[in-house]
C-alpha cells in the first residue's frame, strides 16, 4: 500500500498543478491584449506549479516513484472539475467516465 | 460503413511529444535519485536535480514545438505515455517492482485519459465513410 503522506502530498500537488494549469488558461488569452507575458495569472501559475514541483519532490522521497508518478494523474480530475466551476466548461457523461477510470486506477494502484 | 478519423495531427509532431515524454519521464528517475540523498534539513543542490531540471525543461520546449503540428488534446493523450515510461525507468534504473497488479493500475489510468481524449472529438471531426 502507498504510504500515506505520499498520496497526501502527490494530491495536494495534483491540485496545485491544476490550479495553475487554469490560471495559464485565464492569463493566455490576455497575452495579446496586454501585449506583454506578465500578468497576475501567468506569475501565479508560475508560482503554483513552483509549489506542486516542491510537493512532488517530498512526495517521492517516501515511496517509489513508479506508484506516486501515476497517482498525480488525479490533476486530470482537478482540471476538469476547476474548468467546470472557473471557466464555465461542460462535464460531458463521457468525461465523467473518464474521470471515474482515472480514479479507479489511482486507487487501485494506492493498495498495490 | 466505417467511421475514419480526420489526421489533424501530423505523426511528426506525435513523434516529437513521445521523445518529449521519454525525456521527461528521464527527469523524474533523476528528481528520485535526487531526493533519496536529501535528507529537507537543508537546501541541497545537485548535478542530479540540476540536470533533471534542465532535461525537464527541454522537453517542455519539445512539447510546444509538437503542438504547432496538431491539436493540443491528441497530442496530450501521448503524454499519458509517460506513466509507462516511468514505470519501465524506474524498473530497470531504480530496481522498484513492475508488479501485474500496478501495471494493470495505470492501464485503467490510461484507458480514462484515452476516453477523456474521446470526449474532445466533435461531431465535425467524425467523418462517416460510406463504401
Amino acid at each position: 500500500m502507498v504510504n500515506i503522506i505520499s498520496l497526501i502530498l502527490a494530491l495536494v500537488n495534483s491540485f496545485l498543478g491544476a490550479s495553475g494549469a487554469i490560471f495559464l488558461k485565464k492569463g493566455s488569452g490576455k497575452i495579446f491584449i496586454k501585449k506583454t507575458v506578465v500578468n497576475s495569472n501567468l506569475i501565479i501559475a508560475g508560482l503554483l506549479y513552483l509549489l506542486s514541483f516542491i510537493f512532488f519532490l517530498i512526495a517521492i522521497k517516501f515511496d517509489d516513484i513508479s506508484i506516486v508518478y501515476p497517482i498525480t494523474s488525479v490533476s486530470y480530475i482537478w482540471v476538469v472539475v476547476l474548468s467546470a466551476k472557473f471557466l464555465k466548461e461542460k462535464i460531458t457523461t463521457i468525461k465523467t467516465l473518464s474521470l471515474f477510470l482515472i480514479i479507479a486506477g489511482v486507487c487501485m494502484l494506492s493498495l498495490t | 460503413m466505417f467511421l475514419v478519423i480526420k489526421m489533424k495531427t501530423q505523426l511528426w509532431s506525435i513523434a516529437i511529444v513521445i521523445i518529449a515524454t521519454i525525456l521527461m519521464s528521464f527527469s523524474q528517475i533523476l528528481f528520485k535519485l535526487y531526493v533519496d540523498e536529501n535528507s529537507f534539513t537543508t537546501i541541497f543542490i545537485n548535478w542530479k536535480l540540476l540536470i533533471g531540471i534542465l532535461v525537464y525543461i527541454v522537453s517542455g520546449i519539445l512539447l510546444i514545438l509538437s503542438f504547432k503540428g496538431g491539436q493540443a488534446s491528441t497530442l496530450y493523450l501521448f503524454l499519458a505515455t509517460s506513466y509507462i515510461w516511468v514505470a519501465l525507468l524506474a524498473s530497470h534504473f531504480l530496481g522498484e517492482s513492475l508488479t501485474n497488479a500496478k501495471s494493470f493500475s495505470i492501464a485503467v489510468i490510461l484507458l480514462g485519459m484515452f476516453v477523456l481524449f474521446l470526449d474532445n472529438f466533435t461531431n465535425k471531426q467524425w467523418v462517416r465513410s460510406f463504401g
